[in-house]
């Protein structure tokens, strides 16, 4: 048995689901078939799941620091659907994602999921053309809602920008270069 | 009863104060240090300085990252949250559940308001603006409503003292329209606020930039400690670095001995005494246990808010005054201001690339009124003014992410600053119409039985007018200050929603016309001071907290002047 299997039976025995923080980064990494959709993540079925968790991370992909499925997006744009959104606006965005499906068939006959990550891109291509042109392309929502979810999360905050919670004092001008980063909050 | 146990003694107090929040505060210092065994009444929960939960929470800390559920915001705070910005998972612990505490609206009018020690000095926009010689002469001049009994003169030496005890931030700039005062060394200007503020004096004589004018330490002051510039000032401040009540005036009236306060304490009424014509005390519900009680004082301060003020004055009726407690005039409830804002222009330049801050300023910048300022060419087809409030700032991750692609790239240029942008809002200045108003709603109690409040509040076409020329003179600044794509901006303004309720007993010369004196009694109950909001007579362009803690601390002198002669 190795260590993902072991975190997903674990967390399957004690009745809770492993999301963000260690159990996500060990996790990270591993293929998202078969996935196990934490429990309160209920608006969720593992296809969605699986998508989005995807999706987020080919939007923010962890690089020398971590991406949005190390920063847990997934549960973020979950918890946005259910606290924030009406049942039309919700619905209109599980419509939305349909079409990651519905041009992943047309170009290669199968669901977005089961596709390798080269076609997987392609399709994001497609979506992102599609994007540019529709404010409210479910891609531009979607990329909206992750990069909100990302970087106020920690990973994305004090990982991914300057964090600086107690910054003691104001400068008004000070020398700004590009290795430096904006700040967080 | 509380009497049957404890007797008339246990419950009689030197001065009584109702409300805690800015000026009451005042009221309770000046009152206790000067000697007297002061009882303070707030109707909201017991809050001790350093009590603030969520100071040092981060967004993550919470599953919706600080927001709070529409549901819930929809149940219980509706109009709380008509700002935008009151209500969240790290505010919300402040400001009352509209699902309690019910009011009505005959027009749109938006009562925003927190219930605990300390009310609103937690909470408020900590903007600190003297009042000019013009503003106190300002009714009198136009023929507006009714004159102020008190001009500057009378009010100058009590900015001064309060300036220097709540510890105030600023740039003096020897303008009549904005007197200066007894600053603390200011916040800076960014790059680009200079920018601007350098391009406008070249083509504008009459107007200029300053940094605002802010209740924020920027040395230490008694025990509270510097501004730490990390602008999460309505949580609460760990650090006491802007004037509250809890973090200043309260700490220094408890070193006295002589300060009781009692939370969960609904002030319901004020009683009145048919043979002396004074009142002798107050009528008291617990929030809670709604056990009723009654507290006796010599003299009793009123700093309940603009509306909580008037609405207990209207509820204090007797024979002598069936109309509410010292509405001779019929003025009680009238006249109510506020500051009409939400227009100005905002404008974005390229450059300063290679330039950024450090620190979140919780200050902007301020242009101070530049119309109608007595010459012929500050003379504009509408009465008064306003000033603009603003600042400069890069755009961080929030900036605009459709035309970007994803993956490597993306990421990347989110961790970038994008371009300044510069924005400002205007605050003006809103006359005191008979008309505007609130008024006891006898059909609708809340839980404790008392009258609810309505409103019936509008703008009217000097504002109108005020706004256009707000708007077509922000986009002048932007373009004189160098900025591009500049651009008006005016969104709908309700009443209320600038959080300065005033004007709802104001002072004034002559009985007939007014509700109180020059020093803020009540002119037929000599021993009742009002010096919360409701006090004034205009309402100025400047934010008005500084103007009511002056206010408060001159008729807390004048107090205890007069029960010394035995006056009151």
């Amino acid at each position: 048995m190795d260590r993902r299997e072991v975190l997903k039976l674990s967390s399957a025995l004690l009745g809770y689901t492993i999301v963000g923080g260690t159990a996500a980064a060990v996790l990270s990494g591993c293929k998202t078939d078969a996935s196990v959709v934490p429990a309160d993540l209920d608006l969720f079925d593992v296809s969605t799941y699986d998508l989005i968790v995807d999706v987020t991370e080919r939007i923010i992909p962890a690089t020398d620091t971590p991406g949005a499925k190390d920063a847990n997006v997934v549960s973020y744009l979950h918890n946005r659907l259910k606290n924030f959104s009406t049942k039309e606006e919700s619905s209109m965005i599980f419509e939305g994602l349909k079409l990651f499906d519905s041009k992943a068939t047309a170009k290669f006959g199968k669901a977005y999921n089961d596709l390798p990550g080269a076609e997987k891109d392609e399709i994001m291509k497609l979506m992102q053309a599609e994007a540019s042109k529709d404010d409210k392309h479910i891609f531009n929502q979607l990329k909206q809602e992750t990069v909100v979810g990302f970087f106020t999360s920690e990973v994305g905050a004090t990982q991914v920008l300057r964090f600086d919670p107690v910054p003691g004092e104001y400068i008004g001008c000070v020398d700004y270069s590009p290795e430096d980063k904006v700040w967080a909050l | 009863m509380y009497f049957e146990s404890k007797g008339k003694a246990e419950v009689t107090y030197d001065a009584i104060v109702v409300g805690s929040g800015i000026s009451g505060g005042w009221a309770a210092k000046e009152l206790s240090e000067k000697g007297l065994k002061t009882l303070m009444l707030e109707r909201g929960r017991k809050v001790a300085h350093g009590e603030y939960p969520t100071a040092n929470s981060e967004s993550w800390e919470d599953p919706n990252r600080g927001r709070t559920p529409t549901a819930e915001l929809e149940k219980h705070y509706p109009k709380q949250n008509r700002t935008g910005y009151t209500v969240n998972e790290f505010t919300k612990h402040w400001w009352i559940k509209d699902s309690d505490q019910p009011y009505g609206e005959d027009k749109p009018f938006d009562w925003i308001r927190g219930y605990h020690m300390g009310g609103r000095s937690l909470l408020w926009g900590r903007q600190s603006y003297r009042w000019s010689p013009m503003d106190f002469e300002a009714n009198a001049k136009d023929g507006v409503a009714v004159d102020w009994p008190i001009r500057y003169s009378d009010v100058a030496p009590w900015y001064d003292y309060v300036e220097q005890f709540a510890g105030i931030s600023g740039q003096n700039e020897g303008l009549k329209q904005l007197p200066d005062g007894k600053f603390m060394p200011a916040m800076e200007l960014n790059c680009v606020e200079k920018k601007v503020k350098s391009g406008m004096a070249k083509s504008f004589k009459n107007r200029m930039m300053t940094i605002g004018r802010a209740a924020h330490l920027t040395e230490a002051l008694h025990n509270r400690g510097t501004c730490q510039y990390r602008n999460r000032c309505i949580r609460g401040c760990p650090f006491g670095a802007y004037f509250s009540s809890l973090a200043s005036t309260l700490p220094a009236a408890e070193v006295t001995g002589n300060l009781t306060t009692v939370a969960n304490a609904i002030v319901t009424s004020v009683i009145f005494d048919d043979k002396t014509q004074k009142a002798t005390g107050v009528r008291v519900k617990d929030a809670n246990t709604m056990e009723e009680k009654e507290f006796f004082a010599k003299v009793i301060f009123l700093n309940a808010s603009t509306v909580g003020t008037t609405s207990i004055l209207m509820h204090s009726t007797s024979e002598r005054f069936p109309d509410g407690m010292g509405n001779d005039s019929g003025e009680l409830g009238h006249n109510m201001m506020d500051h009409h804002f939400k227009v100005g222009a905002t404008g974005d330049t390229e450059e300063y690339r290679d330039k950024y801050y450090k620190g979140r300023r919780p200050n902007g910048i301020y242009i101070p009124r530049f119309r109608n300022l007595g010459t012929k060419a500050t003379k504009k087809d509408f009465l008064r003014g306003y000033g603009y409030q603003g600042g400069a700032s890069r755009t961080g991750w929030q900036k605009t992410v459709k035309e970007m692609s994803y993956g490597e790239e993306f990421k990347q240029a989110l961790t970038q600053p994008g371009d300044w942008r510069f924005g400002i809002n205007g605050f003006g200045e809103i006359l005191p119409y008979h008309e505007n108003r609130m008024y006891l709603n006898y059909d609708v109690k809340d839980k404790w039985g008392l009258h609810t409040v309505n409103f019936d509040v509008e703008i009217k076409e000097n504002e109108r007018k005020m706004r256009e020329d707000m708007a077509q003179a922000a986009v002048e600044i932007c373009e004189a200050g160098g900025l591009k794509n500049v651009k008006p901006y005016e969104r709908v303004y309700n009443p209320g929603n600038g959080i300065h309720e005033m004007g709802t007993a104001r002072m004034g010369r002559d009985p007939k016309t007014s509700v109180l004196n020059k020093w803020n009694q009540i002119h037929a109950v000599k021993n009742v001071f009002v010096t919360d909001g409701s006090c004034m007579t205009s309402a100025a362009c400047q934010n008005p907290s500084l103007t009511y803690m002056a206010l408060t601390a001159r008729a807390a002198d004048y107090a205890v002047s007069e029960l010394k002669k035995q006056n009151l």
